[in-house]
């Protein structure tokens, strides 16, 4: 049976709230819908970056491996929030792990996903991945201010 | 007289010299300073370890880096004055120096200004220069074996020692560091090194000095895993080292192009000689230095600013001194073809219709060198992708300085194109640049319209923006690192935990830790 993604949860995605109602139906059709138990890893530490995550149920944790080789937890996440999208997009390896600590339902997007995406609404992929820009333009600005503190601090800077 | 095996103690006669006390230990050699018994001077007298002396090979080696360093000479070479063998054990008489390594400055400066790294590297520079001439591969250069001598008058000299593995580029001496040994210090090692030891040429040297450059510019060596010796060879072969920029904001970003390109993970992106890397180095050295070193590089590169033109520069005068055509004006629209866009390796499968498409709804334009495209402050929705030349961003607030190059296939005001903010650098050309203007509207409806060119920038922008936050998030780490180090003694500010989990969120855990830099 082929799930289809459910739009309401698309819609109630930060990430996507500026799509319209036909590039959020372009882009239900072009999710995968999986499912996992509790304990399934969605990706390791260092495996290609190929694709973004949309939690739609449960929760996953996000860890790293410490130098002693411990899995530190650093983040989780919940419905509506969106994983990997980065790495999708510029195919760096994955700098954490990723499991889910509840059973869960989640939608994926790789890149042949972008590209059929493209093929249907150029819309939707554009804003899909102006999406991203500004999430990491945000983020960019919040960490150079920062970074300013830090070497104000250190006294870098005067 | 010593048993073989033993270190030759304070007051033991040894040939001519009497021994004062051992001043350090290599690999297979102990270096005593010792003076000669009659004559009283002062000599650094290295003396093979008992234990090789019986391994024929061993004594090979340690005879070819006599005969390396005795046939150079070189104000910047540690000069050879004797060698010979007695009882059995081979030795090297080289001049005393008082000074320090450079690995101690480092150690007790943790980094030193781009300037003070130039000024520092260019005699060391050509004193590897002559060794390729006379046909000798240092093979083992790294802060440890660049010795800053400091004569009677205060002056300082840096002198480069140990030929220790130095092997002859001619084929005749069947080099013992041959054979799949690999020899040298891991770190500093170059890629082809690592992979194996034979058919090595000068550019081997210029790698491991590059290494060193990063060092000395930013406290912290480009390749340092610290799990395994299979790990670091591994960094060294992929060759990615973070940006020294990202390490040490206010290196000049030429400085870190001649670094960077000295340690290419290719030795043919590399300089093609160290004269080369040394004209490369000169606009950054003191004037002093430049004036004395210039005669045997040559006139720095003009397409290098020099680095007073780095700290306060109008951004104007570099440009001017570049020639433009007369009467040029300082922008004009122009015309690209298809195959000029065929430059951007990133538009590599789009088709000549697709391009064409493309060119028929932006508009290009054409800058002399020196024209600004916008300043800090305006307000725009116009992004520009640059085509041929090169623009620089200059801060405005911090008297023109330069933070900057945008080449072929880069972006420049990018942000314009997602949302009304002012600008936040100003932008002009360096040199004749052609560019396409992208207004938002437009650009928006090419990418509505599936345009693939349009996809592809988009693309652009989206991995210069992840990349730019990959390095920030980084930079902030180490930061924090730092200090949290000084702080190691007292209790964790809150402030500090506060920032932890500010770093946690924002990486979106996922995202940024230990991803490679490009």
């Amino acid at each position: 049976m082929h799930l289809r993604a459910d739009k309401e949860v698309l819609r109630r995605t930060p990430l996507f709230r500026r799509l319209d109602e036909q590039e959020l139906a372009a882009l239900a059709v072009c999710l995968r819908v999986r499912v996992c138990d509790a304990g399934a890893w969605l990706f390791r530490q260092g495996d290609p970056g190929a694709s973004m995550l949309l939690v739609a149920e449960g929760a996953f944790a996000a860890t790293v491996r410490e130098r002693s080789a411990e899995e530190r937890e650093i983040n989780r996440m919940g419905p509506g929030e969106v994983i990997g999208e980065m790495a999708f997009l510029d195919a760096a390896p994955r700098s954490a792990s990723v499991r889910a600590i509840t059973s869960a339902t989640y939608y994926e997007l790789d890149r042949d996903g972008l590209e059929i995406l493209r093929a249907h609404s150029p819309s939707a992929a554009a804003a899909v991945t102006w999406a991203v820009i500004r999430d990491v333009t945000r983020r960019l600005r919040r960490m150079d201010a920062l970074i300013e503190v830090e070497l104000e601090r250190a006294g870098v800077l005067e | 007289m010593s048993p073989l095996g033993a270190q030759l103690a304070s007051g033991e006669p040894f040939g001519r010299y009497v021994i004062d006390a051992p001043l350090g230990e290599g690999g297979m050699a102990v270096v005593y300073r010792a003076h000669h018994a009659e004559l009283g001077r002062l000599v650094a007298l290295k003396v093979m370890h008992g234990a090789f002396v019986f391994s024929e090979a061993h004594v090979e080696r340690f005879m070819a880096e006599a005969r390396a360093s005795a046939t150079l000479r070189h104000p910047h070479i540690v000069d050879v004055s004797d060698v010979g063998e007695i009882d059995g054990r081979p030795y090297i008489v080289m001049e005393h120096l008082e000074g320090e390594t450079l690995a101690a400055l480092l150690a007790r400066q943790g980094r030193l200004p781009a300037s003070a790294v130039a000024d520092l590297a260019l005699p060391v520079v050509s004193a590897v220069a002559a060794a390729h001439a006379a046909g000798i591969i240092h093979r083992d250069i790294k802060p440890e074996n660049i010795f800053l001598a400091t004569d009677a008058r205060g002056d300082e000299r840096p002198v480069l020692l140990d030929f220790g593995i130095s092997k002859n580029f001619a084929p005749r001496s069947k080099a013992l560091t041959e054979a799949g040994h690999v020899l040298g210090t891991p770190y500093y090692m170059s890629p082809e090194q690592v992979q194996r030891a034979d058919a090595l040429d000068g550019r081997a040297d210029q790698y491991s000095l590059g290494v060193t450059l990063y060092e000395l510019c930013t406290g912290v060596l480009p390749f340092r895993s610290d799990d395994s010796l299979y790990m670091l060879m591994a960094e060294i072969m992929h060759g990615r080292p973070e940006a020294p920029s990202s390490l040490v904001p206010e290196l000049p970003v030429d400085f870190e192009r001649v670094v960077l390109r000295a340690m290419a993970s290719s030795r043919d992106e590399r300089f093609a000689t160290m004269a080369e890397l040394g004209r490369a180095l000169l606009p950054f050295c003191t004037d002093e230095v430049r004036a004395k070193w210039i005669a045997e590089f040559g006139q720095p590169d003009l397409r290098i600013p020099s680095a007073s033109h780095l700290r306060a520069r109008p951004s104007w005068r570099a440009a001017a001194e570049e020639p433009s055509p007369p009467s040029a004006l300082p922008t004009a629209p122009c015309a690209l073809s298809a195959a000029e866009l065929r430059a951007i390796p990133w538009l590599d499968g789009c088709s000549d219709a697709e391009l064409d498409a493309f060119l028929g709804a932006v508009s290009a334009r054409r800058y002399a060198a020196g024209a600004p495209l916008f300043a800090q402050g305006e307000q725009a929705t116009t992004a520009f992708l640059v085509v041929s030349g090169e623009l620089s961003i200059d801060d405005p607030d911090d008297g023109g300085l330069d933070l900057g190059l945008i080449g072929p296939g880069e972006l420049a005001g990018q942000i314009a194109l997602i949302e009304d903010v002012p600008r936040a650098t100003s932008v002009r050309a360096r040199v004749a640049t052609a560019v396409l203007v992208l207004e938002r509207e437009a650009f928006q409806r090419l990418l509505a319209a599936g345009s693939p060119v349009a996809a592809r920038v988009q693309l652009t922008v989206a991995v210069s923006g992840i990349r730019q936050l990959r390095r920030a998030t980084r930079r902030l780490a180490i930061l924090m690192e730092e200090r949290d180090e000084a702080d190691a003694a007292g209790a964790k500010s809150r402030r500090l935990q506060h920032l932890r989990a500010a770093i946690a969120e924002w990486s979106v855990a996922i995202e940024s830790r230990s991803s490679p830099s490009s």
